[in-house]
């Protein structure tokens, strides 16, 4: 019920901030009196006023979209089904937290020397150029660094997707706020999971370009910055 | 200069894209053709796209789309990603262009 009631205030305070602007809202959001499909995911009446499509019109793939709100379910349900790993995703879990409390000090005392990665397990700048960027990070709201995330639900996050993704290394972008970034090596489940995660896009940062998800809800997880669309409205 | 084959995915993938009115903001604010351009290429993510089978034509097209774009174009870019890693390319790109 809780998150009802956050998703119904996140879009009330997006009515209000486009109201102010002369404009509505253009999109399809998800309402709980839509239909969902047998995995429960949102399935728009007729494509929504926006016309965007789910997962699995987009791609072809039987992809379900989490949203931060299961964050905690995902964590117990994966260390549920690989027990042999707990001790490890915990163990990780305590060093990204600590990691990503360095970068934040560092950030404070450093505000002009933001725009890096930094290693998650040195704490260290690194400049990534293999590899494909993805991240579960969703911002859920404008403005609030960690969105929908506790710190200790984001730490036990990164942990279990490091992994997930079976991922070689865990990076903290700097690029305007800390946000946790894996580096996986195949393309296509790097896709998988930028999907599952409503993200914006991939990073191929081996040539340098963002390869977008073409199913990405915006409202439900707006970039930052002064690029976007909410921001422009 | 794209073959009739490729052309024919860009544009199925592009309409694709512009269903979702994030992305058919993003291309329609652009403040270039040549960005345009760069983002339609950006746009080829479907069932048909994998670029570890045809990874060299893909570098191929990127080259010939990135030489075309100016600061300006750039700095929108940059700004349309969020908080990405890409963000550090876009500057390294600006600074190369500005010297």
């Amino acid at each position: 019920m809780a998150d009802r009631k956050a998703i119904k205030r996140y879009h009330r305070r997006v009515d209000e901030r486009l109201a102010k602007r002369g404009k509505t809202f253009d999109g399809h959001r998800y309402d709980f009196n839509d239909k969902h499909d047998k995995l429960g995911r949102f399935a728009p009446k007729s494509g929504g006023s926006s016309g965007v499509k789910t997962a699995e019109d987009m791609t072809g793939e039987d992809i379900k979209v989490h949203g931060p709100s299961e964050s905690k379910n995902h964590v117990a349900a994966y260390i549920k089904a690989h027990p042999e790993a707990e001790k490890q995703i915990r163990d990780d879990a305590k060093k990204y937290a600590d990691a990503m409390q360095r970068v934040m000090k560092f950030r404070e005392e450093h505000p002009d020397a933001i725009n890096a990665s930094y290693n998650a397990s040195t704490g260290k700048i690194e400049d990534v150029n293999s590899g494909y960027c993805v991240t579960f990070h969703q911002n859920h709201k404008i403005g609030d660094e960690y969105g929908a995330y506790d710190d200790e639900t984001y730490a036990m996050m990164i942990a279990v997707t490091k992994h997930e993704l079976g991922s070689d290394e865990v990076y903290i972008g700097n690029f305007g706020n800390p946000e946790i970034s894996f580096n996986c090596k195949d393309y296509q489940h790097a896709k998988r999971f930028c999907i599952e995660h409503n993200q914006h896009s991939i990073y191929d940062a081996k040539r340098g370009v963002l390869w977008k998800n073409p199913n990405w809800d915006e409202s439900m997880n707006p970039i930052k910055g002064e690029g976007s669309n909410k921001d422009a409205e | 200069m794209l073959s009739k084959e490729e052309k024919r995915d860009f544009d199925v993938a592009f309409d694709t894209y512009m269903k979702n009115p994030a992305w058919r903001t993003e291309y329609e604010s652009a403040p270039s053709q040549e960005c345009k351009d760069y983002l339609k290429y950006t746009y080829y993510d479907s069932k048909f796209f994998n670029p570890e089978k045809n990874a060299d034509r893909l570098s191929e097209l990127k080259a010939e789309y990135e030489s075309k774009l100016s600061v300006e174009d750039w700095e929108y870019l940059k700004s349309k990603a969020g908080n990405s890693p890409f963000v550090g390319y876009a500057d390294r790109k600006i600074k190369e262009l500005q010297k």
